[in-house]
């Protein structure tokens, strides 16, 4: 566990690091939230700005070249990334919010209708419940809701008992972000598949931790953030098997994704164009490419043995807390911890915490349905990412004793 | 100076002999354990201040000319500051509490240590409280 601990040794690449936080050395736990940018991302974007900006797709000047030229290769990063086959199976999106509720809505047009059926689970994040819940009530028809277990988890076997022919599409988030329970995806596709039922995973809280690889796994559409895998705000991408690419209709219309228009008819761009409306944030989106780069270069082999043996230290701490029950106990757990302090209140230690200087998350976590069916009201959460170290868990527990002892003064 | 003022000052003074915000936050914390229990039937949907799961009570009364103001809270901070708001301007005439520049979480750079929202739902709190009593009269 020691040797794969010092691994990384990377926070001296994200400048965020260098600043104190109430005179405190800055302990960041909340990944899953957000994640901090290395250098390398922001002097990508800086000089993307200072050197190539110009419009994408639009220009016949050389900055518009440039710029489109490095939007492509973000693009092909991306691809590269997550082994799409196609550059045309990436949508560059603004985030995994934007890119669900788009497939949630094109995919309703296209497919859904009173008789069908969606299946989500009991612990999807609000982004990938709301959308889905939303088509449904437009169209009438039954959203079926995955329960989970008391450990967190998802069972195959209740997917099986409601995959029907009725069913349309069925949804999955790879990686939990209240309990870290990494889901049988791969299982959850073939399923599916047996059914004729195409699969949408979330990826939000897998990007940063694994490998992903559409084509092993199988899924039909695929989403994740970009701000969640160090890459800047704003961007992120939703992945469409090329056998659905033409079947789905435009999302946002405006610029840039037509081919000709008239008052009488419109003929609109092939994908991924198609479902890329207006000016991208393309800047963003060169950014998100750099960051991809620099975890490949970090190796996610490397980043997943740190982490997992950070989760590991961080659990073996946190059991030696009387009073103290971590929520969930996945059989395969990546990124975020969550856990409760018997008669402390969560809101009470995340602002005492944060006055040492160290960054938690109390509350739903926008994931308010698994929250309650775990029983209950809120938790406290640790999330890691790549820069994490021993000694942030060490600092975090030395001080969320601090904490829980003021509390109970 | 009036007695709400002269008590203002006093908590000023107690939380600035401690320049550590554990400390500040070990007094409010203490004023959150005083406070007297806000009966349930006090919780209402009319007096809640919902802010993420992190739910406050405020009830505020006036009897003749004097305000009367009840709080309770799950989070410990929040009900501190509650608390210093009950210590300071419950039972108090609403002639005393509108004559007073009530500057105590700034002075004692609670202003800065809250979220956003919660300095908001603060603020509104009494600016609801001024309201009643301006109606008095």
């Amino acid at each position: 566990m020691e040797s794969k601990l010092g691994v990384l040794n990377c926070k001296e690449d994200f400048p965020i690091f260098k600043q104190k936080i109430y005179g405190k050395s800055l302990v960041y736990l909340d990944n899953a939230a957000t994640t901090q940018k290395p250098e390398c991302v922001l002097s990508k974007i800086t000089e993307a700005y200072t050197s190539i900006n110009a419009n994408v797709h639009r220009s016949i000047h050389y900055l518009g070249q440039m710029a489109t030229e490095q939007y492509e290769s973000a693009r092909s990063t991306i691809k590269r990334h997550i082994n799409a086959k196609h550059e045309r199976e990436i949508i560059l999106m603004s985030g995994a919010t934007e890119a669900l509720n788009m497939l949630a809505s094109v995919f309703g047009s296209a497919f859904v209708d009173r008789d069908s059926e969606i299946v989500v689970t009991e612990m999807e994040h609000h982004s990938n419940l709301l959308p889905w819940k939303i088509i449904c009530e437009q169209t009438r028809a039954k959203l079926v809701v995955l329960p989970v277990t008391q450990a967190g988890e998802i069972r195959i076997k209740d997917l099986k008992n409601v995959l029907n022919p009725r069913v349309k599409l069925a949804a999955l988030t790879y990686i939990s972000n209240v309990t870290g329970t990494v889901n049988p995806v791969k299982q959850f596709v073939d399923f599916s598949h047996c059914m004729g039922i195409p699969v949408l995973v979330d990826a939000s809280q897998a990007i940063p931790h694994i490998r992903i690889d559409v084509q092993q796994l199988g899924c039909d559409f695929l989403a994740f953030s970009g701000h969640k895998v160090y890459g800047p705000t704003g961007t992120g991408a939703l992945y469409i098997n090329e056998r659905y690419l033409d079947v789905l209709p435009p999302y946002k219309t405006g610029g840039e994704m037509v081919e000709r228009v008239s008052l009488q008819e419109v003929v609109y761009k092939s994908p991924p164009y198609r479902f890329e409306a207006g000016t991208p944030n393309y800047i963003g989106a060169i950014g998100l490419g750099e960051a991809l780069n620099y975890l490949d270069r970090m190796g996610l082999g490397n980043i997943e043995a740190h982490e997992s043996a950070l989760a590991q230290y961080a659990l073996a701490q946190l059991k030696l807390f009387n009073d103290l029950r971590i929520t969930g106990s996945p059989a395969k757990r990546s990124g975020a911890i969550s856990f409760n302090i018997e008669g402390c209140n969560n809101y009470d230690i995340g602002t005492l915490l944060d006055k040492h200087g160290i960054a938690v998350r109390a509350g739903v976590h926008c994931a308010e349905p698994f929250v309650c069916a775990l029983g209950l009201q809120s938790t406290l959460r640790i999330s890691f990412g790549m820069y994490n170290t021993k000694e942030d868990i060490d600092s975090f527990c030395t001080a969320l004793e601090r904490c829980i002892k003021l509390l109970r003064q | 100076m009036n007695s709400i003022q002269f008590e203002q000052q006093q908590i000023i003074e107690t939380f600035s002999l401690f320049d550590d915000w554990m400390d500040k936050y070990t007094i409010l914390i203490a004023y959150a354990k005083e406070l007297e229990r806000m009966p349930d039937n006090l919780k209402t949907d009319e007096t809640l201040i919902k802010e993420c799961q992190s739910n406050l009570w405020v009830s505020i009364e006036r009897r003749g000319d004097q305000i009367f103001i009840k709080a309770d809270s799950e989070v410990l901070i929040v009900k501190g500051i509650a608390a210093l708001l009950i210590r300071l301007l419950s039972g108090k005439t609403a002639e005393e509490i509108r004559d007073t520049n009530l500057n105590l979480f700034k002075e004692i750079g609670l202003e800065e240590h809250i979220t956003q929202t919660r300095a908001n739902g603060l603020n509104a709190l009494i600016q609801r409280i001024y309201s009643l009593c301006n109606s008095v009269n």
